[in-house]
């Protein structure tokens, strides 16, 4: 029995998370045994734990990954119509093991917009004018995120944060739909590679972000891509192109204990100051706790 | 209608009782109009209160002022009422604002419009309190109604459709961003600036006059980077406080014993990780404040604490970036930011601000003294507000004095700002212009 405890634990942790009661039309009944089906999950509002295959530059691998993603929102105190919709992810952690191992940890990132029924812009003259402004405003912002081996002084890339304006065209009521872009502010720290003293690289709002998000009713099925493209400047060295952009797709084909297992495939194309442009591809699996 | 009817409508109407019925929504009310007040709390029986209603029908009438529909009065609790047979604008649900001295009601649906002027269907956002009324006996009373625009929140404003606008805003509480141009003013170099940061603050009342406020700025950054600036703060919290009592006071026995109270404005600022640093081609040169506290002591301030002017001096512990020396340092600054209009819209800043710093340890050339003296002053103005985000023009103006950094000869630099801020957050006062 004790070589089993790990995993009952695992389990009851596992069960503790099944996230809410699901309700009308996400519950379906199975036409054989009448049983209770969970239908709809929420891919922003669950621990996501994931393992995959990859292709990139160095060759095959693999990859792990696990993040917590928060999603919610919450209706103005005084006007229930605008909604302040946040989407967190907690501790999103990739580790790449093998020859070329290699770490990922993003602290923190939350995206606040600020949804409004009809978009305006208001001028303050005595009879304050208001105009139709066609998009909903929000920020995104970063903690800490790092890169780099387990190795001590192999720290390849600090972000300390990043901070942007969001203006989001697609103004969905619950956030699934999503085509939002805007400046954005980085610091970031380079460690090594062809410039080879440590720099920090700055991006005084000269970058764009954009994030796009398509997502089913029922959550089985999503796409979304994030991008990042920046003017980065450093003290002493030339400015240069940064960017980044990643992009995937997941369908939940099962659940079990109504837990939804999913098939992803994800890939991303990274460019830092002065580095060669890096890319990766991932296809896996993921399960979802909660959400 | 027939005479006997207007007869027997006139004597069941002075039966009733007047608007007023007590009930109230919301924030505590005013004392109601002096005839409202006078109405007896006796509510009208059923039967009674159907066939006024009935009496009265066809005689309802809602003009319409030359010039479309104007706002209720500022300041004034609004009324609100329920009739269900909607003799008014054809609403059930009804905003009111009443003068009796005219008797005369601004009268506005509860419900918002569409762009044909039609309910929607959907609530009025940003409604504040109201006290209840009755518009059948208003009506018998002979009280006429206008068109109006319903009232709203303190900080708001509606449109003749009802949808409500953020006009007043509070720029202490925002997490901003900023982009302009910012050049050195002696011999014009043009660079750029950029600006991140989170502010807030949050006021505790103990009684009607004693107030405690916080002030903190969260993750600040404004960055030149042609001239490679980078000014930088962690976290900086501060500590205001207005006394019911003064600190001190003083009684002269010269005479009419008399008393004379010393207001001393005390309170605290600290900083935590402030970094001020210059980083050029090959060289990072300039300061990083570990921590830093000071007492404030207030010269002149609002009534909300919003607004001061003050002098603060104290002490820090830093490190030379450059040298990597830590050292100590004694500042003092005067400082102030004042917002001139109860709206938010105007807000004036500045400070000027000198250090001495040394080095804990002594170098072979003994250890080093350096000063530095910096200032600057600017003006902030709301330009207008994207779905109630303001978006301000920042006009700014800094010099600097320092010894401090390798390479730079001791001397005078000045540098002006234009450029523009988006503000997210940033919520309607809590003392605002009414």
């Amino acid at each position: 029995m004790a070589p089993l405890a790990p995993l009952l634990l695992a389990l009851r942790l596992v069960a503790a998370f099944g996230g809410p009661s699901p309700t009308g039309a996400c519950l379906a009944e199975d036409p054989v045994t009448q049983a209770r089906i969970r239908t709809c999950f929420d891919p922003l509002d669950r621990l996501r734990l994931s393992a995959g295959a990859t292709i990139q530059p160095g060759g095959p691998g693999f990859a792990l990954a696990a993040e917590l993603r928060l999603r919610n929102d919450r209706a103005s105190r005084g006007d229930p119509s605008r909604l302040w919709l946040r989407e967190q992810t907690w501790l999103s952690t990739t580790w790449r093991p093998g020859a070329a191992q290699r770490l990922e940890l993003l602290t923190w990132r939350g995206r606040f917009i600020r949804h409004v029924e009809e978009g305006y812009l208001l001028v303050p003259t005595t009879e304050p004018l208001r105009l139709p402004f066609p998009f909903d405003v929000g920020i995104e912002a970063s903690g800490p995120e790092l890169r780099g081996t387990f190795a001590p002084g192999h720290l390849e890339r600090l972000r300390v944060g990043s901070l942007g304006l969001l203006l989001d065209v697609a103004r969905n009521r619950d956030g699934r739909v999503r085509l939002a872009f805007g400046p954005m502010a980085t610091a970031t720290r380079l460690d090594g590679g062809p410039l080879g003293a440590a720099a920090w690289w700055l991006v005084p709002l000269t970058g764009a972000q954009l994030a796009a998000r398509f997502e089913r009713d029922d959550g089985r099925a999503h796409v979304e891509l994030r991008g990042e493209l920046s003017r980065q400047l450093s003290a002493g060295l030339p400015s240069a192109w940064g960017g980044a952009a990643q992009a995937r797709a997941e369908w939940t084909p099962l659940a079990v204990r109504d837990l939804p297992v999913s098939l992803f495939g994800q890939v991303q194309v990274e460019r830092d100051p002065g580095r060669l442009l890096t890319w990766g591809s991932t296809v896996g699996l993921a399960l979802g706790i909660g959400g | 209608m027939q005479a006997w009817a207007w007869v027997l409508a006139a004597g069941l109407l002075t039966a009733l009782p007047a608007a007023g019925e007590g009930e109230v929504e919301g924030a505590p009310a005013e004392p109601p109009p002096a005839s409202i007040q006078e109405a007896p709390e006796t509510k009208p029986t059923a039967p009674l209160h159907q066939l006024a209603s009935l009496l009265t029908r066809g005689q309802w009438e809602v003009e319409r002022p030359v010039g479309g529909p104007r706002p209720f009065p500022v300041g004034k609790r609004a009324q609100c009422a329920n009739d269900p047979e909607a003799h008014l604008l054809g609403s059930s649900d009804l905003r009111l604002s009443c003068d009796d001295a005219t008797q005369r009601c601004q009268v506005a649906s509860s419900q918002q419009l569409d762009a044909n002027g039609k309910p929607t269907g959907e609530r009025l956002a940003r409604l504040g309190g109201c006290d209840s009324v009755d518009v059948v006996r208003l009506h018998a009373r002979g009280y006429r109604f206008e068109e109006g625009i319903a009232d709203a929140e303190p900080g708001w404003v509606r449109d003749a459709r009802g949808r409500a606008m953020q006009v007043e805003f509070d720029m202490h509480r925002r997490v901003l961003l900023g982009a302009g141009f910012a050049p050195r003013l002696d011999g014009f170099t043009p660079d750029g600036v950029a600006e991140v940061g989170l502010r807030s603050d949050w006021a505790t009342t103990h009684t009607a006059s004693e107030v405690e406020l916080f002030r903190l700025r969260l993750l600040e950054a404004r960055y030149t980077p042609l001239r490679g600036r980078l000014l930088g703060t962690a976290m900086q919290l501060e500590f205001d406080r207005r006394r019911s009592e003064p600190v001190l006071w003083i009684t002269t026995f010269v005479g009419t014993p008399r008393r004379f109270d010393v207001g001393l404005d005390l309170g605290w600022w600290l900083q935590l990780a402030h970094a001020d640093l210059e980083l050029r081609r090959g060289l990072t040169a300039g300061r990083l404040l570990v921590a830093g506290f000071d007492p404030t002591l207030d010269l002149l301030r609002s009534q909300d604490l919003d607004s001061y002017l003050r002098i603060r001096s104290g002490v820090g512990f830093d490190v030379d970036v450059g040298t990597k020396r830590p050292q100590g340092e004694v500042h003092a600054a005067l400082e102030g930011e004042w917002v001139i209009d109860g709206a938010g819209f105007h807000r004036l800043y500045g400070n000027a601000i000198g250090t001495l710093s040394r080095d804990f340890v002594a170098t072979s050339a003994g250890p080093r003294t350096l000063r530095r003296l910096e200032g600057r002053a600017g003006y902030e103005l709301i330009l207008l507000a994207i779905n109630d985000q303001p978006i301000s023009a920042l006009f700014d103006l800094g010099a600097d004095w320092r010894e401090d950094l390798p390479g730079r000869t001791p001397g005078w630099e000045f540098t002006g700002q234009a450029g523009l801020r988006f503000s997210f957050w940033a919520p309607a006062r809590r003392t605002p212009d009414r």
